[in-house]
């Protein structure tokens, strides 16, 4: 889920602190709630309470998230996140709009965590919330974070650096007493239960699940956007950017619609196991959104197929592209992984690509960070790797070529 | 099984020597068998041509059968061989029908070499992508090291505590303590390097490519040599560390040697396919069933052979799943070696009585 960085030395960790003090000062006006109102302030609250009023002009609706809903009830929304955790029940948050009182939670609702928005402090445990809140211009909302040398994204880790950001698992697991002390609006999940994050309820504090990584569909992983746009009021700024993210998507996409498809080896196998995507797989929808097949594309699974080297070379031995997960930057690194990979058509002729061309010195990948909003961006390296004639004088974003 | 039985039960009948020449043609057919089973479909004459020319008359056929199902069988041969003869010395060593290499901590020992190559500092440790640098040789040593710091130390309390429960008591805190520092880098380790060292865990004989392949064939084989050597000592062994020594055993140099094969052996398999469960401790049972006596002599030979029928069964199962899907090793053997352990218990009256 999260990608690391190295520490930078204390001369740069200075001037970033630096910037980001004079980020925070231009930062803080931009965060204005976008559906203010009758009835509401500038500050997103409700100026004189009114039952009968509907305080949320500008609904979202989701298009593709399979994973969340969410719903509206004049002063207040309810989300509903279907599986928190892999296989978990659903959960519901009560969001209530500053300024109305707390509605009287039965049924389903009773018991649910009621959150006033937009919120003003927001802890993150995983990077890839960091890149929703910074198209949002919401990062000023951001206090906390799992583990600061985890980022990728440049204004985010500015941020993390500005001093008002704490660090609450930097030793791996939530630190539930730091948390409770800086008494946040609300923390979101990396989509895995803690242990801790029971304690954090227990003081109050709302813990919502962002459990993105369980939608199937790149653009649902994207829309956990408006998840955000519900906590800090930016409704209008979540539907252009994503309205943005799918439209060029769908372009990108269409670029191929009619090319015959490309026949890829994927992934990497690790001490001879070979897991390959599921036909109705995140990374197999991209494939197949960029053109390409493999030979387990009809499999029904929306998680990987656990094989091994010999089904792969008995299937793609032949295939002329090959489509990594690796952080491999040269060919020898993945011989000296494993060296039977050599027996790939793909190795041979050197087609082997890599989303490793934003991964540092410590194995930080921004793929893993701005991939989840971005999938235009993964979906246009794919294309030009498996169809180059479509995309010509593509810039990579993610991919590179192994050396 | 039900062969097995049979032989087990008509031991009376047969001499040693013949219920060995029997094991050697089960592990051989079992061997046969598993050239034939495998995720891609090859056919049986390819098979047969490949053995008899070395061209399975189709290219892809040849790179695959050459280059990874061979190499996984003489992995899970080599390893197979190698745990069960190791398991029997430790049993014999120790005096107890519950030894083997993971309840000394041995294992936890490799594996925490293992994840210090793997896994590095994480976040804690600068210039950790370094040492992940190894490769392959780097881990086999570490795992060795780490085995054979593991066992050195078990030994080191040998020394001053003369009972061997409290010395078993020992290895399984000092297992603990071991994997205690795994769990440390587990819990500092980047989630990617995390689920490579949890999958190298889980065990796999076709990780191995031909080369590394033979390298442990010679490693263990060189051990598993020393270890057939040790037959007489480890017969005076059984009646007794004091009555060994009278009879003029050099008990400090027989157990130096048993040891360090025994590291070896648990360190280069558990570097090449992980931690593999429960081989070590099931399978010298098994052949004590089946031989009918505790002489090394033939005890050791027939652990060494069920060893490699066992273990090559246990690969052929992985393989077994519809479709693509491959099983790890662990479940099978532990699936494998749960229930024969519980059943040779039940059934040997000598076992149940906590003999060796």
């Amino acid at each position: 889920m999260s990608t690391h960085r190295p520490q930078g030395s204390l001369l740069a960790l200075f001037l970033i602190m630096i910037l980001g003090l004079a980020g925070c000062g231009t930062q803080a006006p931009a965060g204005a709630p976008s559906s203010a109102g009758a009835g509401v302030g500038a500050d997103g609250c409700i100026t004189g309470f009114d039952p009968e009023t509907d305080y949320f002009g500008d609904k979202q609706r989701l298009e593709f998230a399979q994973n969340f809903t969410i719903s509206y009830h004049r002063s207040y929304q309810v989300i509903t996140v279907q599986q928190p955790t892999i296989g978990g029940k659903p959960e519901r948050y009560v969001l209530v709009r500053c300024g109305a009182p707390t509605p009287e939670l039965t049924g389903e609702l009773a018991g649910a965590p009621v959150i006033t928005t937009p919120v003003r402090s927001l802890f993150s445990s995983s990077t890839t919330h960091l890149p929703a809140l910074e198209a949002l211009d919401r990062l000023d909302v951001l206090t906390g974070v799992a583990v600061k040398a985890y980022i990728s994204s440049a204004a985010a880790r500015q941020r993390a650096d500005s001093g008002e950001v704490i660090e609450y698992a930097a030793a791996g697991t939530p630190d539930a007493e730091a948390i409770v002390a800086a008494e946040p609006d609300v923390l979101i999940t990396d989509g895995m239960d803690s242990p801790a994050f029971a304690t954090v309820r227990d003081a109050g504090i709302g813990v919502l699940a962002g459990a993105e990584f369980l939608e199937n569909d790149p653009l649902g992983r994207a829309e956990w956007i408006k998840f955000f746009a519900a906590l800090t009021g930016t409704e209008t700024r979540a539907a252009e950017v994503f309205g943005q993210i799918r439209d060029d998507y769908r372009a990108t996409s269409e670029l191929v619609a009619d090319a015959e498809p490309v026949d890829l080896l994927l992934s990497q196998p690790y001490q001879g196991e070979w897991s390959i995507p599921g036909g109705s797989s995140f990374a197999g929808k991209l494939i197949k959104d960029a053109g390409g097949t493999w030979p387990w594309a009809d499999d029904p699974s929306t998680g990987s197929i656990n094989t091994d080297l010999e089904a792969v070379l008995a299937k793609s031995a032949g295939a002329k592209t090959w489509v990594t997960t690796s952080n491999w930057r040269t060919l020898a690194e993945a011989t000296a992984d494993e060296p039977r990979l050599a027996e790939f058509a793909a190795y041979r002729s050197g087609q082997v690509w890599a989303p490793s061309r934003q991964l540092n010195e410590a194995g930080g990948n921004n793929y893993f960070e701005l991939g989840v909003l971005r999938p235009d961006l993964i979906l246009a390296d794919l294309v030009a790797i498996v169809h180059p004639d479509r995309l010509p004088d593509h810039e990579f974003t993610f991919y590179q070529k192994l050396s | 099984m039900t062969a097995l039985s049979a032989v087990a039960g008509r031991r009376k009948l047969l001499g040693p020597w013949l219920v060995l020449l029997v094991l050697l043609a089960l592990a051989l057919i079992m061997i046969a068998i598993a050239a034939t089973v495998g995720t891609a479909n090859i056919p049986v004459s390819a098979l047969v041509r490949f053995l008899t020319t070395g061209d399975a008359g189709d290219p892809a056929w040849t790179v695959l059968l050459d280059r990874v199902r061979m190499p996984r069988i003489g992995t899970a041969a080599a390893a197979g061989a190698g745990l069960a003869l190791a398991g029997l010395v430790m049993q014999t060593l120790f005096a107890n029908p519950l030894a083997d290499p993971y309840v000394l901590g041995i294992s936890s020992g490799a594996s925490l070499g293992v994840a210090v190559v793997t896994l590095g500092g994480g976040t804690l440790g600068a210039g950790f992508v370094a040492i992940t640098g190894a490769g392959r040789i780097g881990v086999v040593a570490a795992a060795a090291v780490g085995a054979l710091a593991v066992l050195l130390l078990i030994l080191l309390f040998g020394r001053w505590i003369s009972s061997v429960v409290s010395l078993l008591i020992i290895g399984v805190m000092v297992s603990s303590a071991v994997s205690a520092v795994t769990s440390l880098l587990l819990a500092f380790a980047e989630p990617a390097r995390l689920q490579q060292f949890i999958t190298w865990g889980l065990g796999s004989f076709s990780g191995v490519p031909r080369g590394d392949m033979l390298i442990m064939i010679v490693i263990i084989g060189g051990s598993g040599i020393a270890l057939l050597g040790l037959s007489q000592s480890l017969n005076a062994l059984l009646l007794g560390e004091r009555y060994a020594q009278t009879m003029g055993m050099r008990l400090r140099l027989i157990r130096s040697l048993a040891i360090i094969a025994t590291a070896v052996i648990a360190g280069t398999v558990t570097a090449y396919c992980g931690p593999i469960a429960f081989l070590g401790i099931a399978v010298p049972h098994l052949a004590r069933l089946v031989i009918g006596t505790s002489d090394h002599r033939v005890l050791l030979p027939a652990t060494l052979l069920l060893g490699v029928g066992v273990s090559v069964l246990c690969s052929l199962i992985t393989q077994a799943p519809p479709g693509d899907l491959v099983l790890p090793v662990n479940v099978v053997s532990a699936l494998v070696g749960v229930p024969v352990v519980l059943a040779v218990l039940l059934r040997s009256r000598r076992l149940a009585a906590g003999a060796v």
